[in-house]
């Protein structure tokens, strides 16, 4: 037993450095094709928004709004950078603390209602976010959008002064940004504090019984997971350069919808799950391009399917795979001969 | 100061604009309480109905015809919709996995309906023209008409909750789903129901917004969303509560982009919500 513990422990160990050698050299696999960094930047950019939606449902919440703290975010680094005269990395952070400290005031009022509730009432948050831009056109320039959001300042890294206006280069800002969140991320979910997530998941009166300050806990779960997005979001703004509150924009009901879906299709248990879906359905929309107008239909129909037959999405099918090989095992002892293929 | 004619308009607009949002949540909160989802395809449904409207009106059928046949074809689209896609499944959370169905149905609705019907903005022919006097103000007929539909079909599914034996046992299975299948009830038959009932409120939220406003892919997102608002204001299952909810918003929505301009109009249905919540979690007159 310990024997293939250790062997698994090992195979971990392996992908892993597989992957961040393969994540580090991808500019030079993909010789400097600046599409396919694009798409890989944004990729990085939504698994750490993905990523922040898990983290509420580690407190049995669906929330539907974090693209309207990804809006904070995005709109507060925008204009942080090109009205306050800030400079990337403090408005990164307080473009963060800004989506933190809007999710904790609304934390309050949000928590205290559970379940479907609360996923409409992040719904109606990120809408009204949107809502606001779109129509105060005087800050935010409107339905035209913000335009000439600047790139990050060049940094001199022993002796060398790098440059961030470039696909290639911001694609490791991104990447290391993202990399750094998600182990905060990863962090939380081992530690202490993951103890009360798991008792107020599980039975929340039961643990407001036992003493856990049950809509505390929840707000900080909240807080942290607004603070992500919130960095997506103003890593998404120095990438772009410009920003839109359209309906159809990255910011409109049918992004919800789709990180949403990215975060089911890749299994919403594993911390893995969201890099999973993201990463895959985003190599399915590449792969549509060309009836790009299908498209949502593609990702609609894999949500369902998903949540049909494999409720532990894309991440699960080891797993899933592991109980079925074991029951088939147990019937082929139980019925030696002949009997194999009826159930 | 603006005149009296653009405020009466602004009021009208609103209870018109209201009465759509009842409709809406008339649906979503039979879906949600008999069945425990959130059916966010519920805007899509909407504006499926609006354009099944469109298209019959454009083969010269009358627009209340018209509007009769699509609120039929949405009920047995309803119907179909409960039976293959949110039918409970053994072991499963229902609300995340109602959530994710209902999100993957809209991207493929949204998505057929552009390419389908275009991204161009259509509009039905006005349920009937003109305007009339008010206190001295001009009010265009086809607002009130749609008040007026709106308020014959609230009434419609109240008798039938209160008064017939399908309607009770819908409210039964709503109260205690266990309870009521001892007694006979079949809870995924009063699914079905909810669902076609929800389905055809939609169709006709969506052909009357259609008469008023314009009919786009994308018009369903905006009224679903204030349907739950109003849910959420008026508390779970109240039929009154979801009246004084989606007169709130409507008249919210109707007159603050007149008085402060739009940004500001844009808060208030967060600010009454979250106003709401802090003194009455349950909703204006909801209950346990």
């Amino acid at each position: 037993m310990s024997e293939t513990k250790r062997g698994r422990t090992v195979a971990k160990a392996a992908a892993v450095v597989v992957l961040v050698v393969v994540v580090f050299l991808m500019p030079n696999i993909l010789s400097g094709n600046k599409y396919w960094l694009t798409i890989l930047t944004l990729l990085a950019i939504n698994v750490l928004l993905v990523s922040s939606l898990r983290s509420v449902i580690l407190i049995n919440e669906i929330s539907l709004g974090h693209v309207g703290f990804a809006l904070i975010g995005a709109y507060a680094q925008a204009l942080l950078m090109m009205k306050g005269g800030l400079t990337f990395w403090p408005s990164l952070i307080l473009s963060g603390l800004l989506a933190a400290a809007v999710a904790s005031l609304l934390g309050h009022p949000f928590l205290k209602v559970r379940g479907i509730y609360f996923s409409i009432l992040t719904l109606l948050t990120a809408e009204t976010f949107r809502l606001v831009v779109y129509y105060w056109t005087g800050l935010t320039g409107g339905s035209l959008g913000l335009v000439g959001v600047p790139s990050p300042e060049p940094v001199t890294l022993f002796g060398r002064t790098v440059e961030f206006n470039t696909v290639n280069t911001y694609y490791y800002l991104a990447v290391g940004v993202v990399v750094i969140a998600l182990l905060i991320l990863y962090h939380f979910e081992r530690a202490y504090i993951n103890f009360q997530w798991r008792a107020i998941r599980d039975d929340s009166m039961l643990a407001g019984a036992l003493g856990i300050n049950v809509v505390g806990f929840k707000m900080v779960n909240f807080t942290i997971s607004a603070f992500m997005a919130g960095i997506s979001g103003g890593l998404f703004a120095a990438f772009q350069h410009n920003l839109s509150p359209d309906t159809t924009s990255r910011f409109g009901v049918t992004m919800s919808i789709y990180l949403l879906v990215y975060m089911v299709v890749g299994g919403q248990t594993r911390f893995i799950g969201p890099l999973i879906g993201t990463a895959v359905l985003t190599l399915v929309a590449e792969a549509t391009r060309s009836i790009a107008e299908y498209q949502p239909m593609v990702t609609g129909s894999i949500a369902i399917l998903v949540m049909i037959f494999l409720p532990m999405g894309l991440a699960g099918i080891p797993a899933q795979i592991q109980t079925w090989l074991r029951k088939r095992r147990l019937r082929s002892a139980e019925a030696p001969v002949g009997g194999g293929t009826e159930r | 100061m603006k005149s009296f004619d653009v405020w009466m308009q602004a009021i009208v607009n609103g209870i018109a604009l209201g009465w759509l949002y009842v409709l809406m949540a008339m649906g979503l909160t039979l879906m949600l309480s008999i069945m425990g989802i959130l059916q966010l395809a519920h805007g899509e449904i909407y504006m499926m109905g609006a354009f099944l409207v469109y298209y019959l009106t454009r083969r010269e059928i009358g627009i209340y015809p018209a509007i009769v046949v699509s609120m039929a074809a949405m009920a047995v689209l309803g119907v179909i919709l409960e039976r293959v896609l949110f039918r409970p499944r053994p072991g499963r959370d229902v609300a995340l996995t109602s959530i994710v169905i209902s999100t993957g149905l809209t991207l493929i609705l949204s998505s057929a309906a552009v390419v389908g019907f275009g991204l161009y903005t259509k509009s039905l022919p006005p349920l009937i023209s003109g305007s009339f006097d008010l206190f001295g103000a001009g009010v265009p007929k086809d607002r009130i008409l749609a008040i007026g539909f709106s308020v014959v079909a609230l009434i419609l599914l109240y008798t039938f909750l209160k008064r017939t034996r399908l309607g009770l046992a819908m409210v039964a299975s709503a109260q205690n789903r266990e309870g009521s299948f001892l007694k006979g009830i079949n809870p995924n038959h009063m699914s079905m129901a909810a669902m076609a009932i929800g389905c055809a409120l939609a169709a006709l939220a969506g052909a009357l917004a259609g008469s008023i406003l314009q009919l786009h892919p994308y018009m369903g997102s905006l009224p679903m969303i204030n349907g739950l608002v109003t849910i959420v204001l008026g508390g779970l299952g109240s039929i009154p509560g979801a009246v004084i909810g989606g007169m709130i918003l409507g008249l919210l929505n109707g007159i603050l982009p007149v008085m402060f301009g739009a940004a500001a109009a844009s808060v208030a249905p967060l600010v009454i919500v979250i106003l709401v919540l802090l003194f009455r979690p349950k909703g204006i007159l909801g209950h346990e």
